[in-house]
């Protein structure tokens, strides 16, 4: 049985569509991330699964029951607000009790699930405290412990670690993610961060524009994107133009061509190749399976050198591990030779599907 | 003896300029004359007269049905304006409709209408040969020149009170306390009272306290629809008036002494509940 069922989901406001036929799945006790840039409709989707705002059509299930057309109240959900949004004029223990206190548990009862819960956000000694007396961190721990009070069929969180700042945000997203695997309740939660989506979600739901790009583990995510979108939103890609047909593979602007046994009875037509920066290796020496380029700058990462260069007419980026920088003699004007790993092409049009995908380890895959 | 501090008062190091100081014994006068002196004035003229004559004089039939009027239109002013205005900042804060801006813009009007000029409207409106006036005379319902009409030109001046301190706080802390409520379980109602009100309550407080003081000192548009009748709609305001210009000063000055000693009470209020509604 899924936790949370989404089909054709839309939501516009005027003239924008702001969420376009939108379906995917979350399976019980999953953590799974919606991805996407600002404004890609992410947290309408996120909004409407807990009822504030209304689908203008389409079904949202919660364990099984279609919830669509009932209220926020009924919905028994928990939501924990990008600013918290806890109430101001109550203290900590307040706050977490206010959910059970609506449903007229017994005084013994919430005292003993909220203490439980500030237990389990370790937040002992703040219980009188108010929202105003605790720093960022502990506010979203209050926020997250008094939407889980009440039980909830599924935890929905709005870019929960996004009024952060970097170092807190980090812990805190790992906290979440150790939490979950303790209690196991269904959560969605909506960020535009790739990095946090991939540290902490089971799987990944990528939005662009409205629509559902890619549902997928942060693997497959990575590594097999549906389309360009996903590949350069999720990680650092390199976009290589390129003709295909023939039999062959040629990157605009250089001489070298790929045997791409695939096209041999297809006229030539214009590619693009996505390659991950990892997978681009600078070789010692030329060979037929070497493309040239030219270094344009590098630049001092820590770990690792990142160096920039012109690939024929194509702007290109890999990294050299700092061990391996003082073999390479590496600069800007000089001529290297490139080995390829795994890449994939699509085709030319913006948002096409993927034509074909090249692991260089399995040969050629559907 | 204590070690010379290198810390000198700014008035001693440079001593204060002339002009400061002129500055300050200006403002010192002005406040004097426009507001320590008259209140010092009304005081001393009222114990001109002996206390046996001051309270004759409160306690007339006509002085005692005063004060009531004022009463009970103040209390009647502020119910009203409580629910309703709160209602209405509500619903300006966190609905969308047609003809939203204009209803925003209008809240400022009683502010800038004469009271007079706001009295004459409902005469013109509610008298016997207004529009509204004559079919309700034909209901026996009166409201001008009666305890109705009173009341709606004292609603009239003191409406944007209550709706212009709640509106920016309901503003500022946003829906989405309220919608935490609703996720939670709690119902409309429930939201109001467990969330959005505690929330408003100083804001609320002193658009109440303001509206109570000026419900109080309301003469120009109270006096155009009531016609102060003695003993029938005359307010305590109204009749400070009446007897100053009859010439009955006793009466003047020891009804305007008990409005200045309820203007002070409610002063305090002001300060206190503006105070709390900073810290919140």
């Amino acid at each position: 049985m899924s936790g949370i069922r989404i089909e054709n989901l839309c939501k516009s406001f005027g003239d924008f569509d702001a969420v376009k036929n939108a379906s995917f799945a979350v399976e019980e006790g999953e953590l799974v991330a919606l991805l996407g840039p600002s404004g890609s409709g992410k947290s309408t989707i996120l909004r409407m699964i807990a009822g504030l705002e209304n689908a203008d059509s389409g079904r949202i299930c919660l364990t099984g029951k279609d919830v669509t057309t009932i209220r926020t109240q009924n919905r028994r959900v928990g939501f924990v607000f990008q600013h918290y949004a806890l109430f101001r004029h109550m203290t900590v223990f307040r706050n977490i009790a206010f959910g059970l206190e609506i449903q007229k548990r017994p005084a013994e009862e919430i005292r003993s699930r909220v203490e439980e819960l500030i237990d389990l956000v370790k937040l002992h000694g703040h219980e009188h405290h108010y929202p105003a007396q605790l720093s960022g961190g502990q506010r979203q721990r209050v926020a997250l412990a008094r939407a889980l009070a009440p039980e909830p069929r599924v935890l929905l969180l709005d870019e929960p670690f996004g009024a952060l700042d970097a170092k807190v945000r980090k812990n805190l997203a790992k906290w979440l993610r150790d939490l979950h695997d303790r209690i196991h309740v269904t959560s969605v939660f909506v960020t535009h961060d790739q990095s946090e989506a991939m540290e902490i979600a089971d799987k990944i739901v990528v939005i662009n524009r409205g629509c559902v790009e890619q549902v997928g583990t942060p693997i497959q995510v990575y590594e097999v994107p549906h389309s360009r979108f996903v590949a350069s939103f999720v990680g650092q890609v390199n976009v290589l133009e390129a003709f295909m047909g023939n039999g062959k593979l040629r990157i605009a602007g250089t001489d070298t061509c790929i045997p791409w046994p695939d096209s041999a009875d297809t006229d030539k037509c214009a590619v693009v190749m996505l390659v991950r920066p990892e997978e681009i290796e600078i070789s010692p020496q030329a060979s037929p399976s070497t493309v040239s380029a030219l270094v344009s700058a590098v630049q001092y990462r820590g770990s690792h050198y990142e160096v920039e260069m012109m690939l024929g007419q194509n702007q290109a980026k890999c990294m050299v591990p700092r061990n391996r920088m003082a073999g390479a003699a590496l600069a800007p004007g000089k001529e290297v030779e490139l080995t390829l790993g795994d890449f994939q092409l699509f085709s030319a049009e913006e948002g096409h599907q993927s034509v074909r995908r090249m692991l260089s380890s399995l040969g050629y895959i559907e | 003896m204590r070690p010379q501090s290198d810390f000198v008062p700014l008035s001693l190091r440079q001593g204060v300029p002339m002009g400061r100081h002129l500055l300050t014994g200006a403002v010192l006068v002005w406040f004097g004359l426009l507001i320590l002196f008259p209140l010092f004035g009304i005081a001393r003229e009222t114990l001109n007269y002996s206390w046996e004559t001051i309270r004759a004089t409160l306690h007339s039939p006509a002085s005692v049905h005063a004060f009531w009027m004022t009463l009970s239109l103040t209390v009647a002013a502020v119910m009203i304006n409580t629910v309703l205005g709160t209602i209405s900042a509500l619903v300006l804060s966190r609905q969308r409709f047609f003809g939203k801006m204009l209803l925003e813009s209008s809240i400022d009007l009683p502010f800038a209408i004469s009271p007079v000029v706001a009295g004459f409207m409902l005469i013109l409106l509610f008298g016997p040969n207004g529009w509204l006036g004559s079919i309700l005379e034909r209901v026996h319902v009166k409201i001008v020149y009666a305890f109705p009409g009173m009341l709606l030109a004292t609603l009239f001046v003191t409406m944007p009170f209550v709706i212009k301190e709640i509106l920016p706080v309901l503003r500022e802390f946003g829906a989405e306390q309220e919608e935490s409520a609703a996720v939670l379980g709690a119902d409309n109602w429930q939201t109001f009272w467990r969330v959005t009100l505690p929330s408003i309550r100083w804001g609320l407080g002193y658009g109440v306290t303001l509206t109570i003081a000026r419900s109080i000192g309301e003469f120009g548009a109270v006096l155009v629809v009531s016609g102060s009748i003695i003993q029938k709609t005359q307010t305590a305001t109204l009749m400070v008036h009446d007897q100053f210009t009859d010439l009955n000063y006793a009466g003047a000055f020891s009804a305007a002494l008990v409005l200045a000693l309820v203007s002070f009470v409610i002063l305090n209020l002001i300060q206190y509940v503006y105070r709390r509604k900073g810290e919140n």
